[in-house]
């Protein structure tokens, strides 16, 4: 992966011709046109492609994340271990800040409490020695691999499924980009380990396992057989395993503070170079291709946009005859753009239905898994006493509703993916007409249609928004109250049965002479109390067995309630997006027209004397316009070629292919 | 103390006559009462590649139990002192044709081999392996699998136990503590700790050597890791007390070669600088050209681990000069000293009142089922058989069973000893409450005096062991007026005025035992 090379792609290039593309709007006194690019610059610069570390406890993660982004952000300790996650992203300059909840705290804006600290305090307070109530940390930095657009998250330690800790990191896995999941070279991967990486695995397009502490450990390429033989025993072939050594990155950072010309052998030897080019590969680059190519794009046809009223004035100073058949043109392509503007428009129309489709396609969906969980959950209630079996009944019954909910937003997340792909596709055509008959234009301008889904849960749109579905919070099932017959309660419930035997039974035996209390009576009393013992017990269990399945179905519904409500808005946040942008786009168009229209009427009357003279400005600002569109084909043309290279099926290499293939492979599938 | 032992014996008896219908009964019963007075058995559990096998062989002194890089020990396996090396095998139900009953005990460059190739693994339930070794006389090691191994099942999550799985205390190791382990000590602690309970589980910092990055002073900053578990209230419930010990060290250091000492000396008078740099990382001490082949550098790393070889070569450049010394300054680094000492006082010394309390237990948990009217078989676990057998025992009759419960209690309450065990472990989960006083302190007073850190007058009373009898006199008596205090203060809660009473009868044992010592002093 050579950097210098031209034919690759050059984000510094894609920057480069977007300034320049934004100031000639401005220049043309194109102010619409110029905060469209402004606001696509802006995303160029930070495609925030996330990617969570993720491991045991005293694995090593914060040391790696601190390697991958450069400098020490996460705080190393041999006992104390990161408590809260600390996201790296890029920023203008090294910057720390503490996020917490709450809305009464100094500063606090919509419910969140922030807060600029130094880099001590921030070790503190990701230690969990601060005793403040953060929910994570953020730590800005201006170089290394966040500079690639990669946003690091540091996360605590992962204690299994059942842990509050666990929980919380596997309920990342379906908006990040891409999961390393961390092991050191001590031990070869274990069931805990295991099942987090098959729950990463079928929640994010890319996993690796970083075997950490290489340099402590000589048998470590033994281990990392061993781990390569696991993940093909649970069928994840596709996991690579990437051998590396965070001390030796320190070390080879400190050699090259002292300008020592071995920090790079160094820096090689200790693998992390290896996963961060992995990691942009795979990661950063697909992402950062994706928006650059939406970025170019917009380029691209607001250069043609503005370039069309400079090239209606030469055809007006040039060829006066050949005015009126463009003024034709320029009519047709009026109404079209009016047309586009309606209402009843074709896109407007297919938005319009697709998202009515969806909302009840996806509540169906919802519907249709908690449904299933819920009756799922009354069988296993029907086959146990839930007084014993609630303990480990309701965090199964959390997991599995969480499970179907994602799974639904993750199925949501890709359908409303493929409606904004059709809807830019019926704009594609009608704008095309139009554009096709701007003055100057070499024909349709191909759109390229929005990559695939970057993570399951965020979507860039066209025109480079990006949608993100944020998972409801799944709550907690309440529990019922379950009546349990005891000792003493028995007791009672069997006098209460033991008294009509020994009045009945007494009652007769008195005519024989006996006394109310006798032999047989009692007798009597001790069976029919036993027996209303069994009775009660009995009914008692069925009494908990209907309070526990009363409150699964109330769980139920709680959740469908929530989660009902995010994905409408999720739904609705996609309409309105879509909507705006490409309302936006018809009316640049149409703004495009109208200076085309006038541009070659005020060409018609300027005074013979000055016309050569315009003209020859005209041509040198088409000259150089047309310079600029050059670039922005050449620079894209890069990053084509990186984005069709990284769909490709992956070559699905056998056991005994090149470890270098597998690595190579992208997050395509 | 064999007293104790005595009874046990005569409870026992008394219960395998009571249960002479029940074949599973008898066959656990008598299996407690053969092994009382013998090794206490002490099991090593922990997750995966936490060095269970390297401890035990360390403790051992010899490379027995086999250790590598992948997971290694896939069965429990026993590790007994005999007159000569066999290796047993036993399986869960009953030996099929061409199930081996014996491995072949080979040795392979002074180890142990244990081919367990032709085992069905899933069926066998335990190795039984007898070494003879002196080390091995007074305790039974018991090595288990890992228990969050991605290949085989853990003795500690199956809810069947046979009846040689009896387990006096448990050695748990951990690489660090955190929640997964905490759990597991909460998990075991109901199922197999209900015969161990606090009082019988260390709980140990094990790889310190690996703390830091395999710094010099690694296991220093482990020894404060554990210092700061011990007074973990998340820990406390679960364990007697902690310690680190750095395995590899450890069992490198009690089995050290001539060779690897020349090879340390010859690594040792490199230039430092150098020997630093080659140090700086696995691979590159070994592919470092020189002195040494990197086969035997190879060997030194999986012998010494990093922070092994970069300790030994600092010890012998500051003048420790011969392979006795450099082995004995090992093994006192490494925390395997403390360890041993820590077994000795904490479990060894009191090895009669952990067998005879396991076995009362046994003979109660029997007692409890057949009360409630269950059969007995699945009490110590339902091992699968081919022969129906619970139309076979008939449930003993109530007086039988009363009089058994009976004996039971009496050699319990006649035991202070047991007592004391009992005690100690709620002390664990429930600190003492005591109005107007530090209670951490208090509680911590009253585990010392109940023989916490050792049952001898001296331990239990704070002081050196070489305290005069008659100064030992005079702070018990003090430390008895104080008991009696808490054990009669109104204000206390019921909880804590019991233990203050079990105190007071500790303190009055002492008492009564120090008049003798002087006489024959």
């Amino acid at each position: 992966m050579d950097g210098e090379d031209t034919a690759g792609p050059d984000r510094r290039e894609a920057r480069a011709v977007t300034a320049l593309a934004v100031r000639a709007a401005a220049a043309y006194g194109r102010p619409d046109l110029a905060a469209d690019l402004t606001g696509a610059a802006d995303r160029l610069a930070d495609p925030g492609a996330r990617v969570l570390v993720v491991g045991d406890f005293k694995q090593g993660k914060s040391a790696l994340v601190s390697e991958l982004a450069g400098t020490p952000v996460c705080p190393v300790h041999d006992d104390v271990t990161t408590r809260l996650p600390t996201v790296v992203r890029h920023g203008p300059e090294p910057a720390a800040t503490l996020v917490g909840r709450g809305g009464d705290g100094e500063g606090g804006t919509g419910g969140e409490v922030r807060r600029r600290v130094g880099s001590a305090d921030l070790s503190t307070a990701v230690s969990g020695r601060d005793g403040g109530d953060w929910t994570h940390a953020e730590v800005e930095l201006p170089t290394g691999l966040v500079g690639d657009g990669l946003v690091l998250v540091d996360t605590p330690g992962e204690g299994g499924p059942r842990s509050a800790n666990g929980l919380a990191v596997r309920a990342g896995f379906p908006a990040a980009h891409a999961v390393v999941v961390v092991t050191d070279a001590s031990r070869e991967l274990t069931a805990p380990e295991l099942a987090l990486l098959r729950a990463a695995d079928r929640q994010c397009p890319t996993v690796v396992v970083a075997l950490t502490k290489t340099d402590l450990h000589p048998r470590w390429r033994e281990v990392r057989d061993l781990d390569r033989r696991h993940l093909h025993a649970h069928d994840l072939d596709r996991v690579a395993v990437v051998p590396v050594s965070a001390t030796l990155a320190a070390h080879a950072r400190r050699l090259a503070e002292r300008d020592d010309p071995s920090s790079r052998t160094v820096s090689e030897e200790s693998g992390v170079p290896a996963l961060a080019d992995l990691l942009r590969r795979d990661v950063a680059d697909p992402a950062g291709a994706r928006h650059a190519l939406a970025a170019l794009d917009q380029v691209t046809d607001a250069v043609a946009e503005f370039s069309a009223a400079l090239e209606a004035e030469r055809v007006g100073l040039e060829d006066p005859e050949g005015v009126a058949a463009m003024a034709a043109e320029l009519s047709a392509a009026r109404d079209r753009v009016a047309e586009l503007k309606e209402r009843s428009a074709r896109w407007q129309q297919t938005l319009a239905d697709g998202v009515a489709d969806l909302v009840s396609d996806i509540d169906w969906d919802l519907r249709d898994r908690i449904r299933h969980v819920v009756r799922a959950a009354e069988e296993s209630l029907d086959a146990a006493d839930p007084a014993s079996t609630w303990d480990t009944f309701a965090p199964w019954l959390t997991e599995e509703i969480a499970e179907a909910v994602t799974t639904t937003f993750i199925w949501a997340g890709e359908r409303t993916w493929r409606l904004a792909e059709r809807v830019a596709d019926h704009f594609a055509i009608s704008g095309g007409e139009v554009r096709s008959k701007l003055p100057g234009s070499g024909g349709v301008v191909a759109t390229v249609a929005p990559g695939p889904p970057e993570s399951p849960l965020e979507q860039t749109m066209p025109g480079g928004m990006v949608v993100r579905a944020e998972l409801p919070d799944v709550p907690g099932i309440d529990v019922p109250d379950l009546e349990k017959i005891g000792w003493a309660n028995g007791l009672v419930v069997g006098m209460r049965g033991s008294y009509g035997g020994v009045l009945m039974v007494g009652m007769v035996t008195t005519l024989s002479g006996l006394a109310l209390i006798n032999p047989f009576s009692v007798g009597a009393g001790v069976l029919l109390g036993s027996k209303t013992i069994r009775d009660e017990r009995k009914r008692a269990l069925q009494r908990r067995r209907a309070e526990a399945k009363a409150a699964v179905r109330r769980h139920g519904d709680e959740v469908l309630h929530l989660a009902g409500k995010r994905s409408r808005d999720l739904l609705r946040d996609v309409q309105r997006t879509l909507r705006d942008h490409f309302t936006a786009q018809a009316e640049s168009l149409a703004r495009s027209v109208a200076e085309a229209v006038t541009a070659a009427a005020a060409a018609q009357e300027i005074e013979s004397g000055r016309r050569e003279r315009r003209l020859r400005d005209v041509r040198a600002e088409l000259a150089r316009v047309e310079l600029l569109a050059e670039r922005v084909r050449a620079c894209r043309a890069g990053f084509v070629a990186v984005l069709s290279e990284g769909s490709l099926p992956s070559s699905r290499s056998s056991g005994g292919a090149l470890r270098s293939d597998r690595l190579a492979r992208t997050g395509a599938a | 103390m064999s007293r104790l032992l005595d009874e046990t014996r005569a409870v026992l008896d008394h219960a395998i006559r009571v249960f002479a219908d029940d074949p599973h009964a008898v066959g656990a019963l008598t299996a407690q009462r053969a092994r009382l007075g013998g090794p206490l058995r002490v099991a090593l559990a922990g997750s995966v590649k936490a060095g269970k096998s390297t401890l035990l062989n360390a403790l051992v002194g010899e490379q027995i139990a086999p250790t590598g890089v992948g997971e290694c020990t896939r069965v429990t396996t026993h590790y007994a002192d005999a007159p000569s090396p066999r290796i047993g095998v036993t399986y869960r139900g009953l030996r099929r044709e061409g199930d081996p009953a014996e491995l072949p005990a080979l040795h392979r460059r002074g180890s142990l081999v244990i081919e367990t190739e032709r085992l069905d693994l899933a069926r066998v339930a335990a190795l039984h392996v007898d070494w003879p070794s002196q080390h091995l006389r007074e305790v039974t090691l018991i090595d288990t699998p890992g228990v969050d191994s991605a290949v085989s099942r853990s003795v500690w999550g199956s809810a069947e136990q046979s009846p040689e799985d009896v387990i006096d205390c448990v050695v748990h190791l951990v690489r660090h503590l955190h929640e997964p382990d905490t759990a597991f000590l909460e998990s075991y602690g109901d199922r197999v700790a209900e015969n161990v309970g606090a009082a019988g589980t260390l709980v140990v910092l094990s790889r310190a050597d690996e703390v830091g990055g395999g710094r010099i002073d690694a296991v220093m900053a482990a020894q404060q890791v554990a210092r700061r578990y011990r007074t973990d209230p998340a820990l406390r419930p679960w364990c007697a007390t902690t310690t680190t010990v750095a395995g590899l060290l450890a069992e490198t250091a009690r089995t050290l070669r001539g060779v690897e000492f020349t090879a340390l000396r010859t690594l040792a008078r490199l230039d430092r600088a150098e020997l630093e740099a080659q140090l700086l990382t696995a691979d590159r001490f070994v592919a470092a050209s020189g002195v040494l082949p990197s086969g035997t550098r190879l060997a030194l790393l999986d012998r010494f681990g990093l922070f092994g070889v970069r300790l030994a070569t600092s010890l012998l450049r500051r003048g420790v000069d011969d392979s006795a010394a450099l082995a004995a300054e090992l093994g006192r680094r490494s925390g395997l000293d403390d360890l041993r000492d820590i077994l000795a006082t904490r479990f060894l010394a009191r090895r009669d009142v952990f067998q005879a309390r396991s076995a009362l237990l046994a003979v109660e948990r029997f007692l409890a089922r057949a009360r409630s009217g269950f059969p007995t078989a699945g009490v110590a676990g339902s091992r699968p058989s081919p022969v129906p057998r619970a139309a076979a025992s008939r449930p003993p009759d109530a007086p039988a069973l009363a009089a058994l419960a009976e004996a039971v209690e009496r050699v319990r309450s006649g035991a202070h000893d047991i007592v004391e065990l009992d005690v100690l472990t709620r002390l664990r989960r429930h600190p003492l409450a005591l109005p107007g006083r530090a209670s951490a302190e208090v509680t911590e007073e009253a585990e010392r005096l109940l023989g916490d850190a050792g049952p001898a007058a001296a331990e239990r009373l704070g002081l050196a062991a070489d305290t005069g009898a008659s100064e030992l006199r005079a702070v018990a008596l003090a430390a008895l007026g104080r008991w009696r205090g808490h054990a009669e203060n109104p204000l206390a809660d019921p909880d804590t005025a019991e233990v203050a009473q079990v105190v007071v009868r500790s303190l009055e044992g002492v008492l009564a035992e120090l008049p003798r010592l002087v006489g024959v002093g």
